[in-house]
């Protein structure tokens, strides 16, 4: 009996000395955060521009130096992903973090459904100050990453910068050339279009507008209405509505349907890739380009001087107000930990260091360290603090972004990567930036992250069923109504109008609202 | 002195009518192997454009350069002759075998092993099962679950076996058992030399299979030193959708960057589709005449 005692004391004052040494190593506040190194099993996605061992990356050395967290990575090329992480999770064999973003789906079915994943929610308050602050000056990142148990899994991304808009730009010399103006509404902009046609006639595959359809979509769609959001949208009176059956649509495809009917831009909208569109846009085949408008560097121009500009918000006949979608910001960055992950509090005060701005930056690290890399080695703020620029050794023979991508850091950007000031050295980019400071980002009005939304199970399964209908219908349609195959008049949008009515769109709506409801906080 | 006989009108418009069909047939396969030939050794950005129709334009040889340079690529391609090799080895040794046992109406329980055999023609126990017990056997990550996976194609093994049943005379067998041959001996000095036919069309099916396969890689492997040429050509391809999928979203990333990363790729996906692809080209026609003889092999299947 004694003997069972004094062996039980031992094992108690041995499990407490390795607890106080657990404990010991650990610093609450300041850093290194492990007073010993501390390593963590991970897995994250690769392709071939990244480096092929993350630890020989420059930032992620500094980040292991300074803290003392050191990772052991395993990957997964980005092409496989999809497959392999599926397997991975149905096989239970995970590490102790998943660097990459899982879906909503996974991170139900295995975080909420499974409990494999750690609950940050339990942990944020204690180990996360950073990440505390940040969900409550951004409602937003908190509503995006919280599952309906009100567990959090994975941890949320907000992307800021002046060169994320999607605009349609126009080439400034082509107008030039012409004698001719901004335009400023739509039919001033059909005007241009024609005017161009003539113009530039002779040069072979000449379109006026080059571009994919969601340019047209995004772009123009607003200048119709009170509407700014193709598709489902809030349109400011906190009610989730189908801006596609509006009679803001009507005169919007009425108008589109006009470009493609009179040769105005590329016939080939539907079907072109980027890669296709950019190569168009550099046989000097347009005016109006979407999206790609920075493929025109200054080499390119007969001035040596980047000519593209943006083209500002349109208005027309029904509306006075300029105004476009607000950039798409707001983001899964991933860093799901396991259930099993042992002593997850270093890790959570490592991942805490991105949740902060400029301002709030210590150590030379901040949310943008997650994408540039440190700040005074791989980027930097200019002395009048307006514009950043990036840091290229000088024997580097690389664009800044390949660069950064192989040496510095890889692009699975975390927590507050939030930049407001303009690049420099980089001409198109400055361009881009510039150009939409000016005229894209002061009409941007809020974006309804309608795709982000948690639904019960039911509700998810109502939704998706019908929302698939209703788009494939409704792409298909538009389609049509624009290419000419559909005649468009009353009867015909009477009948669009119906049958996509008659498709159960109310509940549709009905669904969203009460997921809108649910991330604006009014329902449990 | 050859006899010419003479042909009808109706026999002479057949023909036409076939060469007419034959050639159409023959441009339509043609085709798209010339256009890849064309667009490999063309300027991207005029394939891009769809300036390219037959011939190339803007000769340049710089995406066969950056495969040859690309060491992924050159790695890739070691293993998959590794693989096609090594496996189509063991497949051989694997299917005549068990063919050559099952083809014996004397072997005991022959019709419930050829019962659970085809079962699995039919029934799987699907990816993620798969995936556990390779796990489990500690196969994931392996160069042998490339090899040991696939060891036996049941519809293979059918068509052997009926090649064995009735391709092979079962009397000179039997005369050589009498002559105290071992099964072993008259499977390797009898029924083997006696099976080119089969063997050769056996080696062609597997190590073509082997050379294009690329899915139990996308499952099973993760370490770059170990994955397939068809894997490293597949990630070029999607890597390069998606890229240009992003460079049309716009937004965050540097488009210039994406723009080169797109143009390269466009240049080595042509280029890798025609290496990736020579060597089965190459060695066709030299299993071709095995090919003629042995494809009816099996086909009365039972």
């Amino acid at each position: 009996m004694k003997r069972m005692l004094s062996l039980m004391l031992a094992l108690l004052l041995l499990s407490t000395g390795v607890a106080a040494l657990a404990e010991d190593n650990f610093n609450a506040t300041g850093y290194p955060i492990a007073k010993e190194p501390v390593t963590y099993t991970v897995l994250a996605v690769t392709n071939t521009q990244y480096a092929d061992d993350f630890n020989e990356y420059s930032a992620v050395k500094y980040f292991s130096e300074l803290t003392n967290v050191k990772f052991e990575w395993s990957y997964i090329s980005e092409t496989d992903w999809d497959t392999q992480i599926n397997l991975r999770l149905a096989g239970g064999d995970i590490p102790d973090m998943i660097y990459s973003p899982l879906s909503s789906v996974q991170l139900q079915q295995y975080g909420v459904e499974g409990g494999m994943f750690l609950n940050y929610a339990d942990y944020i308050d204690e180990y996360m100050p950073n990440a505390k602050r940040a969900f409550e000056n951004n409602p937003d990142m908190r509503s995006l990453v919280t599952m309906l148990d009100g567990g959090i899994y994975a941890l949320p991304r907000k992307l800021w910068t002046y060169t994320m808009a999607g605009p349609i730009y126009y080439r400034g010399d082509m107008m030039e050339e012409m004698g001719a103006q901004v335009p400023t509404t739509v039919d001033e902009f059909y005007a241009l279009c024609a005017q161009a046609k003539e113009q530039y006639k002779d040069v072979e595959g000449f379109w006026p507008i080059m571009t994919n359809v969601s340019y047209l979509n995004q772009c123009l769609f607003p200048a119709f209405g009170a509407a700014w959001q193709y598709g489902y949208g809030d349109n400011g009176d906190g009610q989730v509505t189908y801006n596609l059956v509006s009679d803001q649509m009507r005169a919007y495809l009425d108008f589109v349907h006009k470009l493609y009917a009179d040769g105005m831009v590329d016939p080939e909208m539907y079907t072109m890739d980027g890669a296709t569109i950019n190569a168009k846009v550099k046989a000097g085949q347009c005016l109006f380009i979407g999206g790609v408008g920075t493929q025109l560097s200054a080499d390119f121009y007969k001035s040596g001087k980047v000519e593209t500009k943006v083209l500002p918000p349109l208005v027309s006949q029904y509306t006075d107000e300029q105004k476009v979608i607000d950039v798409p910001w707001l983001g899964y960055a991933g860093y799901t930990i396991s259930a099993d992950c042992e002593n997850p509090e270093y890790l959570l005060r490592y991942l805490d260091m991105f949740f902060t701005t400029i301002p709030e930056m210590e150590n030379n690290v901040c949310g943008i360290s997650s994408w540039l890399g440190i700040y005074g080695t791989d980027w930097g703020i200019s002395e009048d603090g307006k514009n950043f620029f990036r840091i290229v050794p000088e024997n580097i023979n690389m664009a800044e972004e390949e660069y950064k991508n192989k040496y510095v850091i890889d692009s699975t950007y975390l927590g507050l990567v939030v930049l407001d000031l303009m690049p420099i050295n980089n001409p198109t980019q400055e361009m881009k930036a510039g150009e939409s400071a000016l005229h894209y980002y002061p009409y941007m009005k809020p974006r309804l992250l309608d795709g982000n939304f948690k639904y019960t199970d039911e509700e998810s399964s109502d939704l998706s069923g019908l929302e698939t209908d209703i788009n494939t219908y409704v792409t298909t349609a538009t389609a049509q109504f624009i290419s000419g195959t559909q005649e468009l008049n009353d009867d015909t949008w009477k009948q669009f109008v119906d049958t996509v009515n008659g498709m159960q769109l109310s509940e549709v709506l009905r669904i969203k609202q009460v997921g809108y409801d649910r991330w604006n906080g009014k329902t449990e | 002195m050859a006899i010419k006989i003479k042909q009808s009108r109706t026999d002479r418009i057949f023909d036409a009518v076939v060469l007419v069909l034959m050639t159409l047939l023959m441009l339509v396969v043609l085709y798209p192997l010339i256009y890849i030939v064309s667009a490999s050794v063309s300027d991207p950005d005029m394939v891009n454009q769809g300036k390219i129709w037959l011939y190339p334009v803007g000769f340049t040889l710089e995406g066969y350069y950056r495969v040859f340079q690309d060491a992924e690529i050159l790695l890739g391609y070691r293993n998959t002759i590794f693989y096609t090799v090594v496996g189509t080895l063991l497949n051989l040794a694997l299917t005549l075998t068990a063919a050559f046992s099952l083809s014996k109406k004397d072997l005991a329980g022959r019709n419930v092993i050829m019962f659970f055999i085809a079962f699995t023609m039919y029934f799987s126990g699907g990816m993620i099962p798969s995936y556990l017990l390779m796990k489990n056997l500690g196969l994931i990550n392996s160069w042998l679950v490339l090899i040991v996976s696939s060891g036996i194609s049941t519809y293979n093994l059918i068509i052997s076996r009926t090649f064995f049943q009735n391709g092979v005379p079962q009397d000179i067998e039997e005369a050589a058992f009498i002559d105290g041959c071992s099964p072993v001996r008259a499977f390797v000095s009898i029924v083997l030399p006696l099976s080119k036919a089969l063997i050769g069309v056996m080696a062609l099916y597997y190590g073509v299979s082997h050379w294009n396969s690329y899915f139990s890689a996308l499952i099973y492997v993760t370490d770059r030193s170990k994955i397939p040429l068809q894997l490293v050509l597949r990630e070029i391809l999607i890597e390069q959708q998606m890229k240009a999928t992003m460079m049309q979203a716009g937004g965050f990333v540097d488009e210039l960057l994406l723009d080169a990363q797109v143009r390269l790729a466009s240049l080595v996906r042509f280029s890798v589709i025609i290496v990736s692809s020579l060597p089965v080209l190459i060695v066709y026609p030299f299993l071709q005449k095995y090919f003629n003889q042995g494809v009816m092999i099996g086909s009365i299947k039972g």
